[in-house]
C-alpha cells in the first residue's frame, strides 16, 4: 500500500513510493511503459501502439513481452490506499487510474503552465513562473535511452524538445514579468539563464544590455556586448547584428561616469574646457607606451574636434604614431595649414623646426627608449601640444598606484608633470 | 657531455649555391664548419656522434606553415571520412574505427562532404542509427557548418533543440542534422569532451611523427571559429616540451588575449571568407555550379579595426583569405592599418591565396605581405575533374598560382593545412613541382625554399634556420634520395631517412 507514489522525469527519471526509490526493480521498459501512460495522463493506450513503441517490429514475442511488463509494474508499484492500481487494461488498451494520487513533475509543469496563462495578476504570475523554471532544471528522461524501441526514443526526444522550449520561454516570461514589477535584479537573472541556454541569440544580449543601462550599469552593459561580439565571432564567426554595434558605439561616446567631475569643472571652469582622463584601470605595463596612447585617446574624445582643431597638425601627426585616432584629424587640419604655421614661425618645414628648437636634456636623455631621435620627437611633439590644449582646456589625468602602467609611459606623464604640462593623479578614487 | 655531432658523407643542399657540402660539424646544436672532402677528419675523434649519411641528400628541416596542431594529434582518435561516397561507406568507416577502438565512448567522424556522397543528401539520425547504435556517433560536415547526430548521441550529449538550427521532419522530431546555433553548441559540448591530458599526450605523439617527416619547424593554427580556444593556451602551455619548434597563431579577434599570453602572433584562423569546398569562399564572380559567389564575414570596418590594433601591439597577423573579394578586403585592412600606423616590416601573412589577380599580387607586395599556401590542395581538388574545376570552372586553371605569385616577389611559406592535407612536406614540395597548372609550377629549389627557409623568415628567423650553413641552427631533414636530381614526378616518393633538430639526432632510418 501506497501514500505517495512519485515519477520525477525532468533530469535523471526517478520513481518512488513513501521516498524508497522502485527504479531498480523495473526493466527499462517496464519504467518506459509506466512514463508513456502517466504523461498521456488519463488517455487510453492501445497494447498494439504500446508494442509497437517498444518493440518496433516484433509483433510476434511483442504482445507476451508487453504482458509481462505489465505485470512486473503492477508487482512493483503497490496499491493506493484505496487498494487501487495505477495501471489498469483490458484487451485492447492500457491507461491510468485517474482515481489512484501519484505526483508527476512534468503533470506538475504542465499544470502549472495552465495557471499561468489564466493568471492576470503580475505578482502571482511571478511567483508561478519562479516555481516553473525551478522544475524545469533538467533535461526530459535524462540519458534514458533504449537502444532497440526507436518509437520511444522518437516521443522522449519530442518531449524533450517540448521541455527546452517551454523552459525558454518560462525563462523570457519571468524577465519580462519581472521588468514590469520593476523587479530588474531577478528580471536579469531570468535573462542570463536563457542566455546560458542560449548564448548566440542576440536579441537576448540586446535586451541585457538594455536592462543593465536601467539598471544604471552601462560597464556590464558594455560588457555584454563584447561577450556577445567574441562568442559570436568565436562560434559562428558573424558580427552582431546593427543595433547592437549602435548602442555599443553610443555606450562608448557617452562621458564615463567619473567624468563628472570633469564635467563640473566644465560648468565652474575659468576656462572654456577640461578633460579628465581616467587610466585607474590600465591594463598590461609590458605594452610600451599604451598608457600614453589610451591617454591620447581620452583627451581626443574628450577634447573634441573643436578644440583638436587648435593644436598644430604636425604634433597630431608625429602622435598618431601612439594613438591612431589622431592621424585623422591631422589630416582634416591638411598640411597647408600647418606648412603656413612654420613658415609664419619664420621657419622653412617641421624639420627644420626640430633642429632649431633642441629638445630638452631629460627629454632627449633617459626618458625616451634607447633615446631613439623619434622618441623624443614623440615627447617633445606632446608636450607642445599640451600647451597648445592648455589655452583651451584644462587636462588631468588619474594614473593607477604602483607599476600599473608601462614604465615609459609612467616616465613621460612623469615628466610632464613636473614641467607643468600635465596635471596628474595618482589613486584609486580621487581626482582633483 | 659531449654535444657536438659530424655528418659526413651527405650531400648538404645550399641554395643558390654550389656546390653542396659534403660534412657538417655541429656544437650546441649550431653548425660550427661544414667542408667538402676529407675536412671532416679533424673532428672524428672529437666527436660525441657521428652519423654516415651514405651519399643521402640533406636539407634544412621542414617547417610546415600551417598546421591544425591539436585537430591533427586527435585526427587518430576520430573517424576520417574524407573521400567517403556513400552512407554504407560511412558506416563501415565507423564500425571499422570502433572495432580498432573498442573502449571510445562518444564516436567523433570528421570531413564528410555532401557532394562525395552518392545519396547526394546528409545522413540524418535514422541513417546513423541504422550504421551505429549501440554508440553515440557525431559526424561533422568538411566545412564544419554541421553536425549529424545518431540518436543515442542526442540523448547522451544533451543537444539542445529549441535553438535554431535544429532541423526537423514533418512531426516536429529532431532529424540530428544541426546547423548554425544548435550545431555550435554541440560542438562545443564536444570539444570539451576531451581531456587536456588526453590532448597533450596526442600532441606528443604528432610531435614524433613529424619528427620522423623531418618537420622541425611548425606554425601552428589554434583557436578561432571551428576550433576550441582552449586549445591554443594548451598548446602554448605544451609546446615548450615537443621536440619541434612551435609558433602559435592564436585565432582570437582579442588581439589584448594574445598580448596577454605572450604571443607575437595573432590568427590563421579569422576566416575573411570560406572555401571552394562549401562554396562560402568570397569571389569575384558567381561559383561554376551556383549563382551565388560566397560571402565575406567581415565588415571591412570591422577588419581594419582588428589590424590597427594589431600593428599597435606589434602582433603578426595571419588571415584566411581565399577567394578575391576576402583577398581584397584584407589589402584594404592592411593598407588602412598601414597608413594609420606608418608601421611596415611586420611580416604579415595572408593564408591561401588560392585565387587572387594579379593586380592583387602587386599590392600585396607593395604591403609586404606574406603568402602561407597549401600547394597539395591542387593534388586534392586540382584537375580536370577536381574540386576546384567543379566549383571554379575555367577560374581554376588559376588556382594557386605559384609561379606568379613568386615572379611578383611575394614569399609563399608552404604548409600541409593538416588535417586538410597529410602533414608531409615532400608531398608539399612534390604538389609544387608537378602543379596541374604547369605554368603555374615552380623549381624544385623554389618549392623547397616555401618549406624550409621561407617558412623561418615568415617568423623572422632566417638567421637563425632555414639553411645549412654554418652559423645556423642544425635543423636538418636527410632524404633517401636526391630530389633535384629524379624526375620531377618520382618526388613524391622519397621518404626522410633522419632527422636532426638542434644537433641532436631525433630520428634515423639509414
Amino acid at each position: 500500500m501506497s501514500g505517495s507514489l512519485e515519477l520525477r522525469l525532468l533530469g535523471q527519471l526517478e520513481i518512488s513510493a513513501d521516498g524508497q526509490s522502485l527504479l531498480a526493480q523495473l526493466s527499462a521498459k517496464s519504467a518506459a511503459i509506466l512514463c508513456l501512460l502517466i504523461c498521456t495522463e488519463e488517455k487510453k493506450l492501445t497494447r498494439a501502439k504500446l508494442s509497437s513503441m517498444l518493440w518496433g517490429d516484433s509483433f510476434e514475442t511483442a504482445s507476451y513481452n508487453l504482458r509481462y511488463n505489465l505485470w512486473n509494474i503492477r508487482k512493483v508499484i503497490p496499491r493506493d490506499r484505496n487498494g487501487q492500481e495505477l495501471i489498469l487494461s483490458d484487451k485492447e488498451f492500457c491507461w491510468r487510474n485517474p482515481a489512484y494520487s501519484v505526483y508527476c513533475d512534468l503533470l506538475e509543469v504542465r499544470r502549472l503552465k495552465e495557471q499561468a496563462k489564466r493568471q492576470a495578476a503580475l505578482s502571482e504570475r511571478i511567483e508561478l513562473l519562479k516555481k516553473l523554471r525551478a522544475l524545469l532544471s533538467g533535461e526530459f528522461m535524462e540519458q534514458f535511452y533504449i537502444r532497440s524501441s526507436d518509437e520511444f526514443n522518437e516521443w522522449v526526444l519530442f518531449e524533450r524538445a517540448a521541455c527546452q522550449r517551454l523552459t525558454l520561454q518560462v525563462l523570457h516570461g519571468l524577465y519580462t514579468c519581472c521588468l514590469k514589477a520593476e523587479d530588474a535584479q531577478t528580471a536579469a537573472e531570468a535573462l542570463a539563464a536563457e542566455l546560458a541556454e542560449n548564448p548566440y541569440d542576440e536579441e537576448l544580449h540586446f535586451q541585457m544590455m538594455e536592462l543593465y543601462l536601467q539598471m544604471g550599469q552601462r560597464p556590464l552593459a558594455i560588457r555584454q556586448y563584447q561577450e556577445c561580439e567574441a562568442v559570436l565571432r568565436r562560434e559562428l564567426n558573424i558580427m552582431p547584428q546593427k543595433k547592437l554595434r549602435q548602442l555599443y558605439v553610443k555606450l562608448q561616446e557617452e562621458a564615463e561616469p567619473s567624468d563628472a567631475q570633469a564635467k563640473q569643472h566644465r560648468k565652474e571652469g575659468s576656462r572654456a574646457h577640461a578633460v579628465f582622463v581616467d587610466l585607474a584601470r590600465q591594463p598590461l605595463p609590458e605594452i610600451p607606451y599604451l598608457a600614453v596612447s589610451e591617454f591620447l585617446n581620452g583627451v581626443a574624445a574628450g577634447c573634441g574636434k573643436e578644440v583638436l582643431a587648435g593644436v598644430s597638425p604636425v604634433y597630431l601627426r608625429d602622435l598618431s604614431l601612439l594613438q591612431p585616432s589622431l592621424l585623422q584629424l591631422s589630416l582634416c587640419a591638411g598640411e597647408r595649414a600647418a606648412n603656413a604655421e612654420w613658415t609664419e614661425a619664420g621657419k622653412t618645414s617641421p624639420e627644420q623646426w626640430f633642429a632649431n628648437e633642441a629638445p630638452t636634456e631629460r627629454e632627449c636623455g633617459r626618458l625616451c627608449c634607447n633615446s631613439q631621435i623619434l622618441n623624443v620627437r614623440l615627447l617633445q611633439s606632446l608636450r607642445h601640444a599640451l600647451a597648445q590644449l592648455a589655452k583651451r582646456c584644462e587636462i588631468s589625468v588619474r594614473l593607477p598606484e604602483g607599476k600599473a602602467i608601462d614604465k615609459e609611459s609612467a616616465l613621460w606623464f612623469s615628466y610632464l608633470q613636473e614641467c607643468g604640462a600635465l596635471c596628474v593623479v595618482c589613486g584609486a578614487e580621487s581626482s582633483s | 657531455m659531449n654535444d657536438s655531432l659530424l655528418l659526413y658523407n651527405g650531400t648538404f643542399y645550399r641554395f643558390g649555391t654550389e656546390p653542396a657540402y659534403r660534412w657538417l660539424w655541429v656544437r650546441g646544436g649550431i653548425i660550427c664548419d661544414a667542408g667538402f672532402g676529407s675536412g671532416y677528419y679533424k673532428y672524428r675523434a672529437q666527436a660525441g656522434e657521428s652519423l654516415d649519411l651514405k651519399g643521402n641528400l640533406a636539407l634544412p628541416g621542414f617547417c610546415d606553415c600551417r598546421v591544425h596542431m591539436v585537430q591533427t594529434a586527435l585526427k587518430n582518435r576520430e573517424v576520417d571520412l574524407h573521400g567517403a561516397d556513400s552512407f554504407e561507406e560511412v558506416g563501415r568507416r565507423i564500425r571499422s574505427w570502433m572495432q580498432a577502438h573498442p573502449r571510445a565512448g562518444l564516436v567523433r567522424a570528421y570531413g564528410l562532404e555532401v557532394s562525395d556522397l552518392k545519396e547526394k543528401r546528409l545522413p540524418d539520425r535514422r541513417a546513423i542509427d541504422r550504421m551505429v547504435r549501440e554508440c553515440p556517433v557525431w559526424i561533422s560536415s568538411r566545412d564544419f557548418h554541421r553536425s549529424m547526430l545518431n540518436t543515442k548521441a542526442l540523448y547522451e550529449l544533451n543537444v539542445p533543440l529549441a535553438v535554431n538550427g535544429v532541423e526537423t521532419d514533418g512531426e516536429q522530431h529532431p532529424t540530428g542534422i544541426l546547423q548554425g546555433t544548435a550545431n555550435a553548441l554541440v560542438r562545443s559540448r564536444i570539444f570539451r569532451e576531451c581531456s587536456d591530458e588526453d590532448k597533450s599526450r596526442a600532441l606528443e605523439q604528432l610531435a614524433q611523427d613529424m619528427i620522423r617527416k623531418g618537420i622541425t619547424s611548425v606554425h601552428a593554427m589554434e583557436g578561432g571559429w571551428g576550433f576550441a580556444e582552449s586549445d591554443a593556451r594548451l598548446l602554448w602551455a605544451c609546446a615548450p616540451g615537443l621536440p619541434v619548434d612551435v609558433s602559435l597563431y592564436f585565432g582570437t579577434m582579442q588581439p589584448l588575449q594574445a598580448k596577454e599570453m605572450g604571443l607575437a602572433r595573432i590568427g590563421g584562423d579569422i576566416f575573411v571568407d570560406g572555401s571552394f569546398a562549401s562554396r562560402n569562399a568570397a569571389l569575384a564572380e558567381p561559383y561554376s555550379d551556383s549563382d551565388h559567389s560566397g560571402q565575406l564575414n567581415y565588415a571591412q570596418e570591422e577588419l581594419n579595426a582588428f589590424l590597427l590594433q594589431c600593428y599597435r601591439f606589434g602582433l603578426r597577423t595571419a588571415l584566411h583569405a581565399v577567394g578575391e573579394r576576402a583577398m581584397e578586403q584584407v589589402l584594404a585592412a592592411h593598407q588602412y592599418a598601414r597608413e594609420a600606423t606608418g608601421i611596415f616590416g611586420m611580416r604579415h601573412r595572408v593564408e591561401h591565396a588560392e585565387l587572387c589577380t594579379t593586380d592583387q599580387m602587386r599590392r600585396a607586395k607593395a604591403l609586404g605581405l606574406i603568402f602561407s599556401m597549401q600547394p597539395a590542395c591542387e593534388i586534392l581538388y586540382g584537375g580536370r575533374d577536381g574540386m576546384y574545376a567543379a566549383r571554379l570552372g575555367a577560374r581554376a586553371q588559376r588556382t594557386n598560382p605559384l609561379r606568379k605569385i613568386i615572379d611578383s616577389g611575394i614569399t609563399i611559406c608552404g604548409g600541409s593545412d593538416s588535417d586538410l592535407t597529410p602533414l608531409d612536406p615532400i608531398g608539399g614540395i612534390y604538389a609544387a613541382v608537378c602543379h596541374p597548372q604547369p605554368e603555374s609550377a615552380v623549381s624544385v629549389e623554389e618549392a623547397v625554399r616555401m618549406f624550409t627557409l621561407n617558412g623561418a623568415y615568415a617568423e623572422e628567423e632566417e638567421g637563425k634556420k632555414g639553411q645549412l650553413e654554418v652559423g645556423m641552427r642544425a635543423d636538418i631533414a636527410v632524404l633517401d634520395r636526391n630530389i633535384f636530381q629524379i624526375a620531377a614526378a618520382d618526388i613524391a616518393g622519397a621518404r626522410t631517412v633522419a632527422t636532426v633538430k638542434d644537433g641532436a639526432v631525433l630520428f634515423e632510418a639509414l
